[in-house]
């Protein structure tokens, strides 16, 4: 049987596809262009890379002899002097050891932008390992020819720029501090050649990442 | 007889809608997407956040060399877009201020960041604008 158009509901399942399709359109598509997901995602790059560097910042403190857990307390308020954050302390370790420092730092933030919780934890650390170490002869009179070969190891900023490295001894009563050249071997290795007095037998060898965090180790002949 | 025509004057209609849902949602799509103060916010961070993945923005406020910072952001920043840069000292006093043009903007986004290195703070913050 032939039937016009209209006579039997076509209009009105017409008017309810255009429905469906509104509905769609304010659902899914609305929040995909009003919500832009890439802004808290930088944001929180940005401001975790802040906390990795100003936790840096106050075990570069404490090495130089400073209070860490003061440090941290007076970056973290101004962070929050910046940014509409809370942020807590949740807890913290501070390791100083020969060849090794290091400090690790949880903290709770409350994000009153996002009105989000996150919990950020920290590593920031460094230290070496002597490979081997060889003295010899030195072309320079009353003096040895030494060379070292270590191995640096530490967060994974540690290593973005090459490390600084430092030789101090005692002679005739006076303190020798010089930074003596290195090369780079293969990931973290370094070779550093120096020379010393023959009757110095000891003296101490320090790395310095390019944040300024500093190990030392008191080495012997 | 009363129906004659009528299901052309519907197709009418629906086609009508259809052009007009078409041509009022498209360019608010492409609108938010060009100029949307989220999207230039983001921008900005992802400039700041850049710089300092590689510690090179920690090092460049630590020397003070602001000069090399406005290269390295003349070179990140996207065509069409303003900044101005403005660095602070931990007691908000102001140490160097850069405009890029005075071009007349409705709104702008400001990305503040804090560094913190070798015991100095500098407070860098990035306003930009389209």
């Amino acid at each position: 049987m032939f039937c016009k158009f209209g006579r039997r509901g076509q209009i009105l399942i017409l008017f309810a596809i255009l429905y469906i399709a509104l509905i769609y359109q304010l659902v899914y598509l609305t929040p995909y262009y009003r919500i832009d997901i890439d802004v808290p995602s930088s944001y929180i790059q940005a401001l975790n890379l802040i906390f990795k560097r100003l936790i840096c910042d106050a075990l570069v403190h404490r090495i130089n002899g400073g209070e860490f857990i003061d440090r941290l307390n007076l970056n973290l308020h101004d962070i929050m002097n910046v940014y509409p954050l809370i942020v807590e302390l949740s807890s913290y370790n501070v390791t100083l050891k020969d060849g090794y420092v290091g400090a690790s730092v949880t903290l709770q933030v409350y994000d009153f932008k996002y009105r989000c919780r996150y919990t950020f934890s920290y590593n920031c650390c460094l230290g070496f390992k002597i490979v081997n170490i060889t003295t010899s002869n030195s072309y320079v009179p009353t003096f040895n020819d030494v060379e070292m070969v270590v191995e640096i190891f530490g967060d994974s900023e540690a290593l973005l720029k090459p490390p600084t490295f430092m030789i101090s001894y005692i002679y005739n009563g006076s303190i020798f501090t010089f930074f003596p050249d290195s090369k780079s071997l293969i990931n973290g290795y370094y070779v550093i050649r120096f020379v010393i007095p023959l009757n110095v037998h000891t003296f101490i060898f320090g790395v310095i990442d390019w944040r300024g965090v500093k190990c030392i180790v008191q080495f012997k002949f | 007889m009363a129906y004659r025509g009528f299901s052309r004057i519907i197709e009418v209609l629906i086609a009508m809608m259809i052009i007009a849902y078409s041509t009022i949602t498209i360019p608010i799509i492409v609108y938010d997407y060009t100029v949307d103060n989220s999207h230039i916010h983001s921008i900005a961070f992802n400039i700041l956040y850049t710089l300092d993945s590689n510690g090179d923005l920690s090092v460049i406020a630590y020397d003070g060399n602001w000069d090399l910072l406005v290269n390295y952001i003349k070179l990140l920043i996207p065509q069409g877009l303003s900044f101005n840069l403005l660095v602070y000292d931990e007691n908000h006093n102001l140490l160097f201020s850069y405009i890029s043009n005075f071009k007349i903007f409705n709104s702008m986004v400001s990305a503040p960041f804090v560094l913190k290195f070798k015991g100095v703070t500098r407070i860098i913050v990035l306003q930009v604008w389209a």
